[in-house]
């Protein structure tokens, strides 16, 4: 499946059109809800884009979690976050553009006892995602920017994954 | 032109790239979603293991019928949780006996044994269940009352099927009927409801064999006695409720007649009820309280409504003297200690010099270099810094109570 999704990328951005790379690295404050329980993580996730045609952007990203959150003694960790998206974005106003993201999420998830450390259970949850950010250009001279995004990774039943963080942006 | 027109070829192929994408990956996790509620409910239950309890015939099952198992989870604090409908059930020969997720067996036709898992996140219990082709010869009562009366809580009867293997528990199996429904009826499980004074025969029949028993509800049964909780008389606040409870004692079984007893008061303008939960009415006064159950009355108790005693004042106070309003008071020690005291309308007092809803403080220095009063760890201890006058105030307020202040002046000479 994921091949697949993969391959259709590939064959909808053959006809390449002449526009930049960007990487980004980002810090993110990720929000996961399971049953009645919210867990606050942190994590920190490199992307790296290409733009097909003007405003339209495919991109990878693959990030780690960096900081786990516990509720009484449910512990909750997410050893890895990786999907890819396309971003559409606005046309940039006083270097401020406004983007949206749609794709598909790939979370990692690992929920143990706190007190002993004993995992309880551990699995992927993968889907289409999508999301909404701004991007405020950092230099007149320079393609560094910085944007603030908000992404629904994965939704369904009792789970629900979102991450909200800011990107350092390098375009070239 | 050919230019515009690849832009549109590559959009295109863009888009039905993308629809394809967000169809093809909106595939869900529900086992993964629900291993995660599970873990999340474990821990959060203090959940320490599960075990299976083996419910209906047993461990043995004829052939070809239904039988139950439940499960139920031990808690931090020692308690049992019942989890029956949570846990995933298993059989390992589905063709021996199979189960549902509600822990129902179903036995097959042939003789042999399966074992029945139970899994919850990370825990699991087991038990082994066996199917008998062995013939029922007869049944018998294991829990049968031949006398009752109007005022005891439904019963379960439980009839045994006695098998040329072995006796095991037909209750759920067996087919129940009771021959006068004025007196007593009999539930498709085998739970007995007395209505009224009189004879009954209970049938149970499974298997081509039946046993009978009669059951006889009387008016006035020796053995049947009713208490109810409160047993003596008491007050109530015009604002407070009060719960009763009632029993009964059956040749040493206390049953919990509660839910079917009626609750009675003699003066409905003093006391009323909503089935066991008294309140008062529009009156102060008293009122008789009776419980019935069937036949069965209870020794009236007499309950006394009162208008609960209300916060008219706050004070100021030396050694348990009231310092106002005359004033100012004199001291000569340093420090002191005062007081502040909430008089009721009954006369009743409450000390609230540390409450943390007081708030101690200096209105004033009349004359002098003055003093200061704790409001801190020592509520209303005052430190003199020299002779003269202070003004001490205090203000009162509480959720619970009305507003209040006072002052006192200090004079130090």
């Amino acid at each position: 499946m994921r091949v697949l999704i993969f391959l259709m990328f590939i064959w909808s951005a053959s006809a390449l059109a002449e526009e930049t790379f960007y990487l980004e690295l980002a810090a993110n404050g990720v929000m996961q809800s399971v049953a009645d329980d919210d867990f606050t993580l942190a994590s920190t996730e490199l992307r790296a884009g290409y733009y097909i045609v003007d405003m339209i952007a495919i991109e990878a990203f693959a990030g780690v979690g960096v900081l786990e959150d516990s509720v009484g003694d449910a512990n909750q960790s997410m050893p890895s976050l990786y999907g890819i998206n396309t971003r559409f974005e606005s046309p940039s106003r006083d270097g401020t553009k406004a983007f949206i993201v749609l794709g598909y999420s790939s979370t990692d998830l690992e929920l143990s006892r706190k007190s002993s450390g004993q995992v309880l259970a551990e699995d992927t949850f993968d889907g289409f995602s999508y999301g909404i950010g701004l991007e405020e250009a950092l230099s007149k001279t320079n393609p560094i920017y910085l944007n603030l995004r908000w992404q629904r990774h994965y939704s369904a039943g009792d789970i629900t994954i979102d991450s909200l963080g800011v990107a350092l942006r390098y375009a070239f | 032109m050919r230019s515009s027109a690849l832009f549109c070829f590559r959009s295109i192929k863009l888009l039905i790239g993308l629809v394809l994408i967000l169809v093809m990956s909106a595939c869900r996790n529900e086992d993964g979603e629900q291993a995660f509620v599970d873990a999340v409910e474990i821990i959060n239950l203090g959940v320490q293991s599960i075990a299976i309890q083996v419910d209906g015939q047993g461990t043995i099952l004829e052939a070809g019928t239904e039988s139950s198992l439940s499960a139920f989870a031990t808690l931090e604090d020692s308690s049992l949780l019942d989890v029956t409908n949570r846990v995933s059930w298993s059989s390992s020969d589905s063709s021996i006996v199979t189960v549902k997720g509600s822990g129902q067996l179903s036995a097959g036709t042939n003789s042999g044994s399966a074992v029945i898992a139970a899994n919850w996140g990370d825990l699991s219990a087991s038990q082994s269940i066996s199917v008998s082709t062995a013939s029922l010869i007869s049944l018998s009562y294991s829990s049968f009352t031949s006398s009752s009366s109007q005022c005891v809580p439904d019963r379960q009867l439980m009839v045994d099927g006695v098998y040329a293997d072995r006796t095991s528990n037909v209750t759920e199996l067996a087919s129940w009927a009771s021959s006068n429904s004025s007196v007593a009826t009999v539930s498709s499980s085998g739970i007995l409801a007395t209505l009224d004074d009189g004879a009954s025969t209970i049938t149970a029949s499974y298997g081509g064999q039946s046993v009978n028993g009669t059951i006889t509800v009387a008016a006035d049964i020796s053995n049947l006695a009713l208490s109810s909780t409160p047993a003596a008389n008491f007050s109530l606040d015009t604002s407070a409720t009060r719960s009763f409870s009632a029993s009964v004692n059956e040749l040493g079984i206390v049953r919990d007649v509660t839910d079917i007893a009626s609750y009675e008061s003699s003066d409905a303008n003093v006391l009323t009820f909503s089935n066991n939960v008294a309140s008062a009415g529009s009156q102060t006064g008293t009122s008789d309280v009776t419980v019935r159950c069937g036949d069965l009355a209870t020794t009236p108790i007499t309950v006394t409504v009162t208008v609960p005693a209300t916060a008219d004042d706050l004070e100021i106070r030396y050694n348990n003297t009231d310092t106002s309003p005359a004033g100012p008071f004199e001291v000569r020690d340093s420090p002191i200690q005062l007081s502040a005291i909430l008089v009721f309308s009954d006369g009743s007092t409450l000390d609230v010099t540390d409450d943390a809803d007081l708030d101690w403080s200096v209105n004033s220095t009349v004359s002098g270099t003055g003093a200061t009063v704790d409001n801190g760890n020592s509520k209303g201890e005052v430190v003199f810094n020299a002779v003269g006058r202070t003004r001490i105030g205090i203000v009162f307020d509480s959720d619970d109570y009305p507003y209040f202040e006072d002052t006192i002046d200090v004079l130090v000479e």
